[in-house]
């Protein structure tokens, strides 16, 4: 099921169900703290696509914009705008 | 004189000087600046008192002055010890416990991880390879750059090829990691058959991937030296981003590219390779685990001007024991690769429990004779014993490893692999005993009993680590798993977690960790349900 602006928090559960990762603010650089290595950055792609209902396209992804809550949130966002799956 | 591990980049430097050997970024280093960089610090580990068969330990990331580091204490005939500097400081300790350094030369950004050791370690004094000090709390650093980087005359010690050279610490199955002892002579034997093998030549670029306390850093370094080439050292921060990694090796129009699977798949699942990318790459390689042959096929068929090239062996038999050159691209995705043929003065036996020799086509356990077998664990004679045991088909005292593979010798005369006969499994290269996860989980008071199993994930992720607990009361798991993260490095850490009533039991008592596995799989499959 899909939602319109996923919010940060529903970011910041999702981390933690996925990866059992808390997440104790929501512009902290998930890579610089070490709380996402490349395994848990292939399975948090999935687990937002799948929460969000978008698509990812791992061909042109951009880490640098996805690397704290708030960015996995906005970057959702652009991806449904630039049309990613329903 | 016999020939010492040092003297790879010492001939180059005699004869290369001022090509490069090292380049990181912007950063060049070339074998005359290493060479003279490499006797400076030598001179001062002589002079402040270190004897030859001293540990000395390095605690930083990949970077040129590592290798200056290496270099030195080669030179200075002390062993050197290299500390994933991510680790936690409790597991950093035991090293540190084990290999009792006489020195610790540490970057500026490992204060705080020295300021952790020193907390439950006596530490040896730290000297900092950089021009900026190690200002931690409690640690810091008695000389830095400035202080070590002085003219000075090589201090001219040679031990024998048969000394220690360094010792790696791989995961150990009851918590405390093995101190894997390796010689001059056990990684001069590896390198020269390799530069031979795959054709090394001066100024081609190679990659140095691994940290360097994965084995398979041996291999990028000590080639490359040996042939004169320049090591091109990857930039810590691309590991995660597949798309710079491709550009980069593009960019540095490299030759030889020594890889892992996990990183190879993880280019794979971003899609960054084109057809016919990195032309100037002649050759790919990847040890340490299964490389997926789905994803070998695709890469094969994508980069046709590429040699493809399986290598397989344990730490304690020096980086690679056997290797296959992949003639062309696998007919079938079932096909696994084969892990070859063995390495030059080496021997692979496939043998029963009882150490017997076991026909072509049965598979057994993969066991090791020859030039590439460590003297042993350090300071552990029992587990030593227990590994390498004597060579049944001789009384002349040489030895052979058992390295707990199964495998078997093909019809074809080569080698193949087939998953392990313990508890160890292989994450993104790294080799983990799920025992040591067991054992640092056991240690936490919130947890009553508890196993750690491995499940076989898709081409990707291979071995998810998944841990079964009992806990008091309902355990809060990102704490938890906050709380190992003290314990052990993060890809040591479970991926999944279940809280249990009680672990479940086989017939002799043990916990089953077959039903486990199907706990874990219904999780899975109900968490995938519910979106």
């Amino acid at each position: 099921m899909s939602e319109q602006n996923p919010p940060v928090d529903r970011v910041i559960a999702l981390i933690r169900e996925a990866l059992t990762v808390e997440v104790p603010d929501p512009d902290l650089d998930l890579v610089e703290a070490d709380l996402i290595d490349s395994l848990a950055l292939v399975s948090l792609i999935t687990e937002v696509e799948t929460a969000f209902g978008v698509e990812l396209p791992l061909e042109d992804f951009d880490i640098e914009k996805f690397r704290s809550a708030r960015q996995i949130a906005e970057y959702v966002d652009a991806a449904r705008v630039s049309g990613g799956a329903p | 004189m016999s020939q010492l591990l040092q003297d790879f980049a010492g001939r180059s430097a005699e004869s290369r000087g001022d090509a490069a050997a090292l380049v990181l970024g912007e950063e060049r280093l070339t074998y005359g600046e290493l060479d003279q960089l490499s006797d400076r610090l030598a001179a001062q580990i002589v002079d402040a008192g270190c004897q030859p068969g001293d540990r000395v330990a390095i605690l930083m990331s990949k970077r040129p002055l590592a290798l200056v580091a290496m270099q030195a204490i080669m030179k200075a005939g002390c062993v050197y010890v290299p500390i994933d500097a991510e680790s936690p400081a409790a597991r950093a300790a035991l090293i540190v416990g084990a290999a009792e350094p006489a020195l610790l030369l540490a970057a500026p950004e490992a204060a705080t991880l020295l300021d952790g050791l020193a907390e439950s370690s006596t530490l040896p004094p730290v000297w900092s390879i950089e021009t900026a000090p190690v200002e931690g709390e409690r640690v810091r650093s008695e000389r830095a750059r400035g202080e070590w980087d002085l003219d000075a005359a090589p201090p001219g010690v040679r031990v024998s090829s048969d000394a220690p050279v360094y010792l790696l610490f791989t995961s150990g199955s009851t918590g405390q990691p093995k101190g894997v002892t390796i010689t001059h002579h056990n990684v001069i034997a590896f390198t020269e058959w390799f530069v031979k093998q795959f054709d090394s030549r001066a100024g081609e670029r190679v990659s140095g991937h691994p940290p360097y306390h994965f084995d398979l850093s041996t291999l990028d370094i000590y080639t490359a030296f040996a042939a004169g080439a320049e090591l091109h050292i990857v930039p810590p921060a691309l590991s995660l981003d597949p798309h710079r990694l491709a550009a980069w090796i593009r960019d540095s129009e490299l030759n030889r590219w020594n890889s892992v699977p996990s990183v190879i798949a993880y280019m794979t699942k971003f899609k960054v390779v084109a057809e016919n990318d990195f032309p100037t790459l002649e050759r790919l390689m990847w040890c340490g685990e299964v490389l997926p042959t789905p994803i070998l096929i695709e890469w094969m068929r994508k980069l046709p001007h590429v040699r493809f090239s399986n290598l397989y062996g344990p730490t304690e038999a020096t980086v690679v024991s056997s290797w296959y050159d992949v003639p062309e691209v696998p007919a079938s995705e079932t096909d696994a690769v084969p892990i070859g043929r063995v390495v030059d003065d080496e021997e692979l036996l496939i043998l029963d429990e009882e150490l017997r020799p076991l026909p072509v086509g049965e598979v057994g356990e993969i066991c090791i004779a020859g030039v590439g077998l460590s003297p042993g664990y350090w300071g552990d004679p029992e587990r030593t014993a227990a590994a390498f045991p004597p060579d049944p088909r001789s009384d002349d005292g040489s030895r052979i490893y058992r390295t707990g593979d199964l495998g078997f010798l093909g019809e074809d005369g080569l080698f193949h692999y087939r998953g392990r006969a313990d508890s160890q499994v292989k994450s993104r290269g790294y080799r983990i005993e799920l025992g040591e996860i067991e054992s640092a989980l056991r240690s936490l008071e919130e947890i009553q009993e508890c196993a750690v199993v491995g499940l076989d994930g898709d081409a990707f992720e291979g071995v998810s680590i998944c841990a079964a607990f009992v806990g008091d009361e309902e355990v809060e798991l990102p704490g938890l798993r906050r709380r190992l993260g003290e314990l052990l490095p993060s890809y040591m850490l479970p991926v999944r977690w279940i809280q249990l009533d009680e672990l479940p039991m086989n017939l002799n008592g043990k916990v089953d960790k077959l039903v486990l596995r199907e706990k874990f799989l219904a999780a899975a499959k109900q968490r995938v349900g519910v979106r």
